[in-house]
This record gives structure tokens, C-alpha cells and sequence, in this order.
């Protein structure tokens, strides 16, 4: 059902550019098809989004993505664009949505406004992560990217380029709504969506030589709150703890993000770093900081990269505001449950470090294939302070390093 | 090594062998229109990378690209960008799905390069030298 609805859309675009004579459209594709899998039983590798990740059984789910986009341009000023995938969804279920739709108003060469669905640069290569062709990894460093659980836009943003003496300068301003989009893991189907709003921020970013620079702020402010943490805040407010109840979860806390990116590329070597940390109010949704460095170098069509990359948890990982030894009797054994529950969600994601070697091999372009190219990449990832590090799951008294193996093809067209 | 180069193709077209060395070469070309007299493959390169959406002036640009299986192509990112054609796809991939650029109109030869450039006072592209005639400015020789 879902897929013919794409093959309506598909066939809509076929015919689009034979009927249309005053207004130019093009179409564009990507594609990857990977295969990965994990080698420690019980753990699972995914973001927060997603319902299933990498696991020891393996997946072709995981980073494999279609994506179309089609553009209509009405004059020099305007266009439309639209921008489909399909993916495996956070439901869990294969299928097709909208990720980019977006009216875009260039009155000048270096200006563009644009209103609609957008991906905001968070991170410094947040709104091409389904790209993996223009990628320089199998998919972006977790310990950064994975700190960011909204991606998608809708509201408006900017791109302004203008040149600072021998900087080339892009600044790009937006604001609008978001959703949330979590798993439903309580049942194993569904997702549940969780409303953001006035979500705000900047990204600068200078270019001198083989050198590029960026800064990149955004805050938001969660607007529902997860419906599996309803039954703990009631119990919480219930037993003369409303004050704690109301620092826990996603209703109205902010999570202000700051990015730092700084990239090298003299067409041979390159060397990309990035720092980003997440703010919050809340004891629940810890406090994060997150870097990575990777260097790469190209030889002819073949490019080995490595990566090293650290996740800090800078809040406190357990909770002391409930008073159990001073409270009745009768109360303990409840509040002992609740402390549990609190200290469990603060502290489910602990530091780890990712160490990764990956080789990417650009594969002759042919027939109606752009371009091509095949990665295979190594993650070893060790957890830390006793945890479970970023894994979604592992298993009890889990304190292993767990290497992640990782084949992918990258397709334009 | 740019020098070192003009050095060599002016002393070629003093000794009256210009023909021969610039059948090697690649000329950036512009509209005749166009003010910009001279770039620099730093400019040429900001512009073929997407990093640069207009002319050093200022003024709108619309780029032209020889085929994918020519040659010239090959030679011309490797000399102005120091890139290889497949990093530039990479790049110019990842500025299409964001929606920050357009990639350059990918065109049959040199002769269509040249008759897209005399069209368009917003054009640029790049050619083989001995294809050069007074329908283009040349702005910059690689």
C-alpha cells in the first residue's frame, strides 16, 4: 500500500517534465543499500528514533535508504522542492515519508529563504546524513549525531553567503516547529510523537583555502511529554515529590545544542573534528558532550579513514532527592521503586569511545549510475563507567568493547 | 609552479609555437559581457565547488560542465579545485539534496560550452584552449 502510493509518485514524476513547458523540473536520486552487524549477543546499536538497530543476527534495514527529490523552478526567484524516502521508519516498518518540501525564494544569487519541511544544520553534516554517497563514513559518528533526536524542520530558515576579506562566509538562520519521534518499545509497534516547538538557531560557517570553519547554536522546547513516564510522575506528585516529578522527562525541557566544526581537505589529506554538547532541565534526559576526529586519505579511487570519537556524560547518572530511610515505613518500598526507576533513566547512557577504520572505494560511474561507491567500515566501541555507553540495550552485567561490522553501497542518480 | 607555467606558454607564443602548447591547455571562459576581467583558480575553484554562488563581483552565475566521459573534465577539477571529478560529484551531491546549490549544466563539447557561454552574460565554463574564439572572453588559463 505504502510502496504503491511511492510508485504513484515516482510515475507522477516521470511524466512531469513532458508536460510541463513554462517551468523547468529536474529530479535527482540516492541511494544505499548496507549490511551490518554487531558481535556481542543482547546489544543493539541504534538512535533513540529508531525501533530496531544493529544487532549479533544482522540487518539490511538499518542504513539502507531510497531518495527522490524533484525540484520545480517557476523563474529565477522561485522553486519547489521535494525530497522522498524511503526508509525504515521509527515505527519500525519499512516505508515511504516526506523529508524535505520546501517553497525557496532567491532574490539574489547569495540569498535563499526558504519555508516548509528543511533539515537544520546541527551538526556540521546534519541535513545530508542520508546522503552516504557525499559521506565520508557509513553513517556519522554517534557520539556527536546521536545527541540530537530532531531532525526535521517545519518553519523557515536562511542562507546568506557573503565574503569577509579572503573568508567565504554562510550563515544560516532558522526557526520553526518539530516532532519527536520515538519507538514504541513497551509494545514493539507503533511510535509515539512528542511536539516540539520554537525551535531556533544559527549555523556560521567560513571557508578559507583548504580550511572550513563552523559554529553551530540551536534550542528547542519540548511540548508533550513521553506517555511511558505518566505512571512514574503521577506516583511521584502522589507521594510529596511534584517538584521532582516536574524536573523529569521531555515536557518543557529545553535542550539547548552548541556545535564547534573544523574540517581540512587539500583535495588528498583530509581531517574533520567536531565537538557538540546538549543542555537540559531535565533529570532524566542526560547532559551530553560528544567529539570526534577522523583523517582520511586519498589514494586514486580508494580512500582509507580512521575515526576516533568520545561521548561525555556530563550530568549525574543517579538521583539523592528521595529521602527513603526518613520516610513511613509503609511509603519505603514504593519510593525505593521510584528512585530506581529515576536512576535508571539518568543514568542509561554512560561515556564510551568509538575507534573506527573504514576504506571507501569510488566505483567507475556507468550507464545511468553517477556515481557509485562501496564502504566497509570497523566500529570498535567501549563503553565505560560500568555502563552500556550509547548500545539501546545490552545485557545485565554487560562491560565489553563490541566491534560492529559494516558494508555499504552509495549510489546517486 | 603557475609562474613557471605562463612563463613557458609565453616564451611558446613568442617563438610563434603557441598552437602547439595551447592545444594542451584549458581555458576558462565568460561571457564577453562579463567585467571580470581576470579570475584566479582560487575563484574558479570556490565557483565549480559550490562555495562561491556568485561572480568575485558579485554578479549571478550560471555554470557549465563538459561530459562526464570527457577528458577535459578530469583535468579541469584536478588543475582549478585539486580535486578529482568524483570528490566534486560528492560535493556537488550533497549540495543538491540539501537545497543549498544547483550543480553545473552538464554539456555536450566544447562547442556547446562556448555557444552556452556567448548566450548567457551570467555564464562560465571551461574549454580547450584551441577552441577559443572571439564569441568568449578567456578569464582564466589553466
Amino acid at each position: 500500500m505504502r510502496f504503491r502510493t511511492s510508485l504513484i509518485a515516482l510515475a507522477v514524476a516521470a511524466v512531469l517534465p513532458s508536460v510541463s513547458s513554462a517551468v523547468e523540473f529536474s529530479y535527482n536520486g540516492f541511494t544505499t543499500a548496507g549490511y551490518s552487524e554487531l558481535d556481542e549477543d543482547g546489544v543493539v546499536f541504534k538512535t533513540t528514533n529508531d525501533m530496531d538497530g544493529i544487532d549479533s543476527s544482522g540487518t539490511f534495514e538499518y542504513d539502507s535508504i531510497i531518495g527522490l527529490q524533484g525540484t520545480v523552478k517557476f523563474s529565477d526567484e522561485w522553486s519547489f522542492t521535494a525530497q522522498g524516502v524511503v526508509k525504515r521508519e521509527t515505527d519500525g516498518d519499512f516505508g515511504p515519508s516526506v523529508d524535505w518540501a520546501y517553497l525557496k525564494w532567491q532574490p539574489v544569487s547569495n540569498l535563499a529563504v526558504r519555508a516548509g519541511l528543511t533539515r537544520p544544520p546541527t551538526f556540521m553534516f546534519s541535513d545530508s546524513i542520508y546522503v552516504g554517497y557525499s559521506n565520508i563514513w557509513v553513517r556519522p559518528p554517534l557520539e556527536v549525531y546521536g545527541i540530537s533526536p530532531v531532525y526535521q524542520l517545519a518553519g523557515v530558515d536562511a542562507l546568506w553567503r557573503t565574503n569577509l576579506g579572503p573568508v567565504r562566509l554562510t550563515v544560516q538562520p532558522y526557526y520553526g516547529n518539530s516532532e519527536l519521534k520515538l519507538p514504541n518499545t513497551t509494545t514493539g509497534e507503533g511510535e509515539y510523537k512528542l511536539d516540539v516547538k520554537d525551535w531556533y538557531g544559527v549555523a556560521l560557517t567560513g571557508e578559507y583555502g583548504s580550511f572550513t570553519g563552523r559554529v553551530g547554536y540551536g534550542d528547542k522546547q519540548y511540548d508533550d511529554e513521553h506517555p511511558g513516564l505518566a505512571t512514574l510522575k503521577t506516583s511521584l506528585t502522589a507521594l510529596g515529590y511534584a517538584d521532582l516529578a516536574n524536573r523529569l522527562g521531555m515536557d518543557g525541557n529545553k535542550s539547548p545544542i552548541l556545535n564547534l566544526g573544523l574540517q581540512y581537505d587539500n583535495g588528498t589529506q583530509f581531517a574533520v573534528a567536531e565537538y557538540a554538547h546538549r543542555g537540559t532541565d531535565s533529570i532524566t534526559v542526560p547532559e551530553l558532550s560528544g567529539s570526534y576526529f577522523t583523517f582520511g586519505n586519498r589514494f586514486g579511487s580508494f580512500t582509507p579513514y580512521a575515526t576516533v570519537a568520545m561521548l561525555n556524560v556530563d550530568s549525574a547518572r543517579s538521583n539523592e532527592e528521595i529521602q527513603i530511610a526518613s520516610a513511613p515505613a509503609p511509603l519505603r518500598p514504593a519510593l525505593t521503586a521510584l528512585d530506581a526507576s529515576i536512576d535508571g533513566l539518568a543514568s542509561a547512557v554512560s561515556d564510551q569511545n568509538t575507534y573506527s577504520l573504514g576504506l571507501r572505494y569510488d566505483v567507475p560511474s556507468f550507464s545511468v549510475l553517477k556515481g557509485a561507491v562501496v564502504k566497509a567500515q570497523i566500529d570498535h566501541v567501549e563503553p565505560k563507567d560500568g555502563g552500556k555507553g550509547f548500545f539501546s540495550a545490552a545485557p545485565a552485567g554487560f562491560s565489553d568493547s563490541v566491534n560492529i561490522y559494516s558494508l555499504t553501497f552509495d549510489f546517486i542518480f | 609552479m603557475r609562474i613557471a607555467k605562463t612563463h613557458s606558454w609565453l616564451l611558446a607564443s613568442l617563438l610563434g609555437l603557441g598552437s602547439m602548447s595551447a592545444s594542451a591547455d584549458i581555458v576558462v571562459i565568460v561571457n564577453p559581457k562579463n567585467p571580470a576581467a581576470n579570475l584566479t583558480a582560487e575563484q574558479v575553484s570556490a565557483m565549480y565547488l559550490g562555495t562561491s554562488a556568485t561572480f568575485p563581483d558579485g554578479g549571478a552565475l550560471a555554470l557549465a560542465d563538459q561530459p562526464e566521459s570527457a577528458g577535459i573534465r578530469g583535468d579541469f577539477y584536478q588543475k582549478a579545485t585539486g580535486r578529482s571529478a568524483a570528490q566534486v560529484k560528492a560535493t556537488w551531491a550533497r549540495i543538491t539534496f540539501t537545497g543549498k546549490g544547483t550543480p553545473p549544466k552538464e554539456l555536450k563539447s566544447d562547442a556547446d560550452v562556448k555557444a552556452f557561454v556567448a548566450g548567457d552574460a551570467k555564464a562560465i565554463g571551461y574549454i580547450d584552449s584551441s577552441a577559443v574564439d572571439g564569441s568568449v572572453k578567456v578569464a582564466l588559463k589553466l
